[in-house]
């Protein structure tokens, strides 16, 4: 499966638009990270716990877009955006979506 | 425990009604997909280049709320952490419901496709953690129509 | 180019799980954690409040003026009976340095007695009454002594407080009367344990004063009775913090054959104050309580 967010692939033709495709997945993670990440608020400084949480939403996320294209038959999701949104305290949801295209000359 | 009673109360009351109101929710989101399919909107920025097209901006946002029994869910996974199955549901039902309502008035315009479309998520609710989760999700695309017909 | 917009197939985005699933393993698992944090709460606050020096618990005692709502200084005969039994008792007990155990009377009907912070005991006109002999009297005192001395009240105390603190960080809650109920000092609950220790302690005393241990299972006998009375049988074993009663009086013959203590004896009987003092007293609250209604 091809991914871009780009609007094309260069040298391949897009055959056929199967429109939007879209992968979401909501984590949170456990109340001691929460309570380890509120302590770093106060030195600053990277919180690993988060990035990891939100790293893992996002392939989890993109799996499901992937997903989603195969089941509509196409080959490439093409102009991919990821947005991020709070939904309550400690909990995050990555959202990812672009357009399921079927690429000439590419095999999968 | 009459605080417990309570929330016993209004965890299985949201678990009824909450259920019944989403499967509901489903059954008229797929049909009025499939009703549709024939209006396809697009991530791509690149409207085909053969013809010329009316423009017009379209979109269609929905406020939703959780019921109190996916949110006791929710409170208790956010303990432990992991994937919270209870909100999936929710984001899926707004981010499809946004969609559609966006295709309704592109087809009132009588548009042929909707291109370079884009979802906005928010939580409206403030951040504590007594409030109930409100997310709106707003989608927005551009709306082509065929020129001079 | 062809634009199309096939289906999308469902449950991709959400999961097939039943939503109830989900919630029965997520119930389970915090009722697993809450239990596990309240009895590590529960152990470190009685582990830090064994740690208090018992002049501090007479303080703490003393914030509660626990003597003056209780005492009841009109049996002056039958109080200073109490008293110099304890006094033989802590000193069979060898309590330490600087822990006095006060002896409290209570005109009330209630078939019981009970232990609380600063070295006070609390016995009931109801139990008192029900006693054939000193020897079990003893028993009872001795019992309650051995909690002081092991520092039961205040153990119970401390747990009680870090878990109800620990409840009140976990909900939220600003209870702020965590110190302040009085009331919970005379239903402080002892573990299983503490109890069987105190037992053992009954049995070493009455066996160092007397030379013998009868008379002590009879007190088990009072409570089993008792509570055969009610009707509540021993079926809530389960949730009660007392060791079964049987079980308690076979627990004092065991420790007769293991420390080779004669079970049979000669029984030292009440003085004959005892039974006026709680008689006559029981009849002058009744025209008391009647003469203010």
């Amino acid at each position: 499966m091809f991914i871009s967010n780009l609007e094309f692939m260069t040298g391949k033709t897009v055959q056929q638009h199967l429109g939007l495709v879209q992968g979401s997945s909501v984590r949170a993670k456990h109340a001691g990270k929460d309570i380890v990440a509120g302590f770093k608020n106060l030195f600053g400084g990277e919180l690993k716990a988060y990035t990891e949480l939100l790293h893992e939403s996002r392939e989890e996320a993109t799996e499901r877009m992937i997903e989603q294209a195969k089941a509509v038959g196409a080959n490439a999701v093409l102009n991919v955006r990821y947005s991020t949104s709070s939904i309550t305290a400690g909990a995050a949801e990555i959202y990812v979506y672009g357009t399921a295209v079927v690429l000439d000359g590419i095999d999968d | 425990m009459y605080e417990l009673i309570l929330t016993v109360v209004l965890v299985s009351l949201g678990y009824i009604f909450g259920r019944r109101a989403e499967s509901k929710h489903y059954k008229s989101i797929i049909m009025r997909e499939k009703e549709m399919n024939t209006l396809p909107a697009m991530a791509s920025r690149r409207p085909p280049s053969d013809g010329h097209y009316d423009q017009a901006l379209v979109s269609g946002s929905v406020v939703i709320a959780n019921d109190y029994f996916k949110s006791f869910v929710a409170g208790l996974r956010n303990l432990f952490g992991g994937q919270m199955r209870s909100y999936e549901t929710l984001l899926d039902r707004a981010r499809r419901e946004a969609v559609l309502r966006m295709k309704q008035e592109a087809k009132t315009l009588g548009a042929e496709a909707i291109f370079n479309v884009k979802y906005e998520t928010s939580n409206i609710s403030g951040q504590t953690r007594k409030k109930m989760p409100v997310i709106e999700v707003h989608a927005y695309g551009t709306a082509l129509t065929k020129y001079g017909i | 180019m062809e634009y199309k917009n096939p289906h999308i197939p469902e449950n991709i985005n959400t999961s097939k799980e039943h939503p109830l699933k989900d919630f029965s393993i997520l119930l389970i698992g915090s009722i697993v954690l809450l239990l596990i944090g309240t009895v590590t709460l529960a152990f470190g606050g009685g582990w830090l409040a064994s740690k208090i020096p018992f002049s501090a618990e007479i303080k703490i005692a003393n914030m509660y003026d626990l003597s003056d709502d209780t005492d009841d200084d009109s049996a002056p005969e039958l109080t200073a009976y109490l008293q110099s039994l304890t006094d033989k008792i802590s000193e069979a007990q060898k309590l330490p340095d600087g822990m006095k155990v006060t002896a409290h009377y209570l005109d009330d009907n209630t078939v019981n007695a009970f232990a609380t912070i600063g070295g006070h005991i609390f016995m009931y006109r109801g139990l008192l009454e029900k006693l054939p002999n000193e020897n079990t009297l003893v028993t009872l005192l001795s019992h309650e002594i051995a909690h002081v001395k092991y520092r039961h009240p205040i153990k119970s105390l401390g747990s009680g407080i870090i878990v109800s603190i620990g409840i009140a960080a976990l909900t939220g809650g600003t209870d702020s009367n965590i110190m302040g109920e009085t009331g919970m000092l005379t239903v402080l609950k002892f573990g299983r344990d503490m109890e069987q220790q105190s037992d053992e302690a009954a049995a070493q005393t009455l066996y160092a004063l007397y030379g013998h241990l009868n008379g002590g299972a009879e007190l088990f006998e009072i409570f089993h009775n008792m509570r055969e009375e009610m009707g509540a049988g021993e079926s809530y074993e389960m949730f009660s913090t007392h060791p079964l009663d049987e079980d308690r009086i076979e627990n004092f013959s065991t420790i007769a054959k293991i420390e080779g203590w004669e079970e049979i004896g000669e029984l030292t009987p009440l003085p004959d104050f005892y039974r006026s003092a709680l008689k006559s007293r029981d009849r002058a609250h009744q025209k008391l309580s009647a003469g203010t209604k």
